[in-house]
């Protein structure tokens, strides 16, 4: 027990002892390499001409000699990709342009080719900061690897590194869709301006909902209300992720056209979620004539519903309050009473 | 140009020691790093800077909070920027309430903020 104990404490004491020597490495080895790093940068967006090549050529062989071993390296490359996140322009060139022409891309594919998972993710999002072209090989062949890590950081670098279409992976990898991946790949297609590159009307066909439902949200994120006529077709025959995505993308495109499909949708759901989204999409795109079947709905027990239709009311109408009094004794609807109150005096006020 | 003295508060050591390099280039020598929030307090009330450039999200104290404690504690118009990457309308407009002068979303172009400060500081 004793010798256990001991054995937990010196481990816990060599890791601390590792860990600030590695934070020690890396402190000193920005401060030694930091005036020729920043030389190197601003000399290569300012000025051209055969005097700055060589200056060029000097610090990036001082650099060079600075990074002696692998570990120095690894720092160094999560320096550049610390910059190349804050910094655009003409400072994109320069730092992918010093990753290669260090060698950095060499650690990099031995990461992405490495056995442990903590070092395959590393290397492949390093190829991927980076865009460094020629390790897409590196990077593909991850993407029916057994660590869920992987196969979404292997996505999002596929993305960056795509030369053709950009979401090819989807055929095959589309059980990865969820959360923050999905947030990711939106946000890697936007920095990409590889957006408009994606064939929407070619995936919205896709057999696997996961895939159709993605790529609706994507359409709403990107705002392409060209493909709605392709969107709203799956709110009748699909699963309900689908229809749920399609009543999102009502709900941001706003258009009123789709005020009598989701009001059908509505009144045939059997789902309390679909039927608040399909009442909250009204309220963007409904009529007078969706306000009077709103009207009808207010029977309602579930009060989220209630509250929901009474809200959508106001908005379309601007005048919930004498509508609903007009069709209901609110001495004896307490709910409605209650909800009518919400919207006198909005909950953050209350 | 007279000498400006400016004050560059952003946690990522890699990102303010190239911001000095480049304002240096500019002209602009004589500038000075904080690490932190709390760092960046003590300095300004210490100094007198032309120019104070910080980030948003910072250990101790945000920028926000500098801005605060510049306009409303030190009671000081030291022009001020604002370098984030938050740039949604909401902590946008907080800011320029708060008093700051200017306001960069990252990622950034050294050379758009270094004719922002000439700018500010009346040399352009």
């Amino acid at each position: 027990m004793a010798t256990a104990a001991i054995g937990v404490v010196i481990l816990i004491i060599v890791l601390k002892v590792r860990k600030k020597y590695r934070y020690e490495s890396e402190k000193s080895l920005l401060k030694v390499i930091e005036k020729d790093l920043n030389n190197y940068l601003i000399s290569s967006t300012e000025n051209e001409g055969v005097k700055w090549k060589s200056v060029h050529h000097y610090q990036l062989n001082e650099i060079k000699a600075k990074l002696e071993n692998s570990f120095l390296k690894g720092v160094f490359i999560r320096h550049l990709i610390s910059l190349r996140k804050n910094l655009y322009g003409e400072f994109d060139e320069v730092l992918e342009d010093l990753y290669e022409l260090l060698g950095l891309h060499e650690l990099s594919i031995k990461k992405a080719n490495s056995r442990r998972i903590t070092s395959v993710v590393r290397g492949i999002h390093e190829l991927s900061q980076f865009e460094y072209k020629s390790g897409y090989h590196h990077v593909l062949q991850h993407l029916g690897h057994s660590s869920q890590i992987v196969r979404q950081e292997t996505q999002v670098a596929l993305l960056n590194l795509s030369a053709g279409s950009p979401l090819f992976f989807l055929k095959t990898s589309w059980k990865d869709l969820s959360g923050w991946h999905i947030l990711s790949l939106h946000h890697t297609l936007l920095r990409t301006g590889l957006a408009h590159r994606v064939q929407y009307d070619y995936w919205l066909r896709n057999p696997n909902w996961e895939v159709r439902a993605f790529i609706i949200d994507m359409c709403v994120f990107f705002r392409l209300v060209a493909h709605m006529d392709n969107i709203r077709i799956h709110l009748f025959s699909d699963e309900y992720q689908v229809q749920a995505a399609v009543l999102r993308a009502v709900t941001e495109m706003g258009d009123d056209r789709d005020a009598p499909g989701v009001y059908k949708f509505l009144v045939n759901t059997d789902r309390q979620d679909l039927k608040i989204l399909s009442i909250n999409a009204l309220a963007k795109v409904g009529g007078p004539d969706e306000v009077e079947g709103l009207l009808t709905l207010l029977e309602t027990d579930h009060s989220d519903t209630l509250l929901a239709t009474v809200m959508a009311i106001e908005e379309i109408s601007g005048n919930a309050e004498e509508l609903i009094s007009n069709s209901y004794d609110l001495q004896s609807h307490i709910h409605l009473a209650t909800a009518l109150a919400h919207i006198r005096e909005p909950l953050n006020n209350s | 140009m007279e000498i400006v003295k400016v004050l560059i508060c952003e946690d990522d050591e890699a990102l303010s020691s190239l911001i000095r390099f480049k304002l240096s280039r500019a002209g602009y020598r004589n500038c000075e790093l904080a690490a932190d929030g709390k760092k960046a307090k003590e300095m300004i009330r210490d100094n007198e800077y032309d120019l104070v450039i910080t980030d948003i999200h910072m250990p101790y104290a945000s920028g926000l909070e500098l801005t605060t404690y510049i306009r409303e504690e030190l009671k000081r118009q030291t022009p001020i920027i604002i370098l984030s990457s938050e740039g949604v309308e909401n902590t946008v407009l907080q800011s320029f309430n708060l008093g700051i002068n200017d306001f960069l979303t990252k990622p950034f172009s050294p050379q758009e903020l270094v004719i922002r400060v000439k700018k500010l500081l009346g040399h352009q």
